[in-house]
């Protein structure tokens, strides 16, 4: 009980931090909307195989915009000694990790539901038509990409040195998600929503526990004292 | 025919590269140890480091 | 343990043995097994092609292993061998992937295409990439061996699900086609005589780099015995 409120304070204290400083949240909103509207733009001239190169606009978008948020989340800490004084408080870093993971989430979610929104209006995609669907594909896809992210953010940017090179671990690892996501999205872009579908959701979710489970066990090896 | 030895010999190149570039590498440590007055054995080294 | 304590001379017998079991396998493949008929010698590039991948493979397995070791223990002992079996994992992988094109190219007609195992294979070598660049860019020993390790233990997780997702695109590549006896023995050979080759590899650049460290631990020391004599 004790420690789930420690996280919900960390998680409070992240988001007001950037409420009140917006240092991450509106670059990685005005990218996202700046790369949907460019592919968007060209995207009337590809006809037919059309949901298709939406579908992996939309998640590589998604991807590159929110790195700047995964970026932030533990490069923020670095500054004046905040790690230090995180590091004092009296819970594992376990839930240090899942504060942070939460917030990235979150982060995630506000650009997927901008993306996903400027798509429809933009492109004329009948995402709508099938509102849960979307809405658990974009939750599964989320997780997976914030659970590596969370997870080598922590490693990445605890110097200045190593911070650029996040986008660039990540992407070989999440293949899978982007794959799958697109996929996914493709087919409901597509209105068929049948046993193909649910298996791309079924990697997502494999992903998704495998890599939050895998965070959670090695976080403890990662973080330096 | 002309594309097995193209590949054989990409191969062979490489490999050599890397093996040149190892061995380059040696000769760079054993001079750094006759700097450090080791005798040239990387086990005198290995002692000294435990 | 034992390699690198004995001297530095060039004619060990492991050496020797190497280059005559890595001999005996070359001429096998180019000059003893049969030519396929519908192929013809391209198809020898088989036998280098399935030994390079199988290194590929087993030196990401040694590196994903190496590196979780390292994470646990946090010695620097177990990143000499992660970053020695990641460079030559990542040497094998980029083998693989050229001598796997240049062989599509005379089978199918082209230099590439999305099949599973070559997208797998594929970003297997993002992943070794990766881990190189990384230990490139970061200087601080523990910070470069803490951040290419979890690249290398999550790889490792990620790999079948990689698979899994490439394997429900689409498929050509044949996954053990009927050979001949003499086909077989050269290929089995084959691998053989790559995996003692790229292990010795392997082993003598992870005790180079072994020494590497040690030696530079030393150099620091000299250097703050030099200053403090110069202060006194």
């Amino acid at each position: 009980m004790q420690t789930a409120t420690t996280m919900y304070w960390i998680v409070w204290k992240d988001l007001v931090s950037e409420y009140r400083a917006r240092q991450a949240w509106p670059a990685m909103l005005m990218l996202g909307v700046v790369v949907t509207f460019l592919f968007s733009a060209q995207l009337d001239a590809v006809g037919e195989s059309q949901s298709r190169m939406l579908a992996i606009q939309i998640w590589l978008a998604i991807f590159f915009s929110g790195m700047l948020s995964l970026n932030r989340s533990f490069a923020a800490e670095r500054v004046e000694g905040c790690w230090d004084a995180l590091r004092l408080y009296p819970i594992h870093p376990v839930w240090i990790y899942l504060a942070k993971l939460t917030v990235n989430v979150l982060a995630l979610g506000v650009l997927q539901a901008v993306v996903f929104m400027l798509c429809i209006v933009l492109c004329n995609v009948p995402l709508l038509n099938h509102p849960w669907q979307v809405a658990l594909l974009a939750l599964l896809g989320n997780l997976g990409i914030s659970a590596v992210g969370t997870l080598l953010g922590s490693v990445c940017c605890s110097d200045r040195q190593s911070a650029p090179l996040l986008a660039f671990m990540t992407l070989p690892l999440i293949t899978p998600v982007i794959v799958a996501a697109s996929e996914a999205t493709r087919l409901v872009c597509d209105g068929s929503i049948g046993a193909e579908w649910w298996r791309w959701i079924g990697l997502l979710a494999v992903f998704a526990v495998v890599f939050v489970t895998a965070g959670i066990v090695l976080i403890e090896f990662l973080i330096e004292d | 025919m002309t594309t097995l030895i193209v590949t054989y010999v990409i191969c062979a190149f490489a490999v050599a590269l890397y093996i040149l570039r190892m061995s380059g590498l040696q000769r760079q440590i054993l001079k750094r140890m006759a700097a450090q007055q080791l005798p040239l054995q990387s086990s005198a080294a290995e002692k000294s480091g435990d | 343990m034992n390699q690198h304590t004995k001297s530095h001379s060039h004619f060990r017998p492991i050496y020797v043995g190497t280059a005559c079991v890595m001999t005996a396998a070359l001429v096998m493949a180019l000059y003893f097994a049969p030519t396929e008929e519908t192929m013809g010698h391209v198809q020898r590039i088989l036998y280098l092609h399935v030994s390079v991948a199988w290194i590929g493979l087993l030196g990401f397995a040694v590196m994903g292993a190496a590196a979780m070791a390292y994470l646990f223990r946090r010695d620097l002992d177990w990143d000499c061998w992660s970053q020695a079996a990641n460079e030559v994992g990542w040497l094998c992988c980029s083998l693989t992937l050229l001598t796997g094109s240049l062989w599509a190219h005379s089978a199918w007609g082209t230099w590439w295409t999305w099949d599973p195992r070559l997208t797998t294979m594929f970003i297997l070598w993002a992943l070794c990439s990766c881990c190189l660049v990384v230990r490139g860019s970061i200087e601080h020993p523990h910070h470069k061996a803490r951040l290419a390790g979890i690249i290398a233990v999550l790889g490792l997780i990620d790999l079948p699900l990689v698979v899994m997702a490439t394997r429900w695109f689409r498929g050509v590549h044949p996954v053990s086609p009927e050979m001949e006896p003499t086909m077989r023995i050269t290929l089995l050979l084959n691998v053989v005589a790559f995996t003692i080759f790229f292990t010795v590899l392997f082993l003598r650049r992870r005790s180079q780099l072994l020494s590497e460290r040690l030696l530079h631990s030393l150099e620091i020391q000299t250097l703050k015995i030099r200053e403090m004599e110069i202060l006194t």
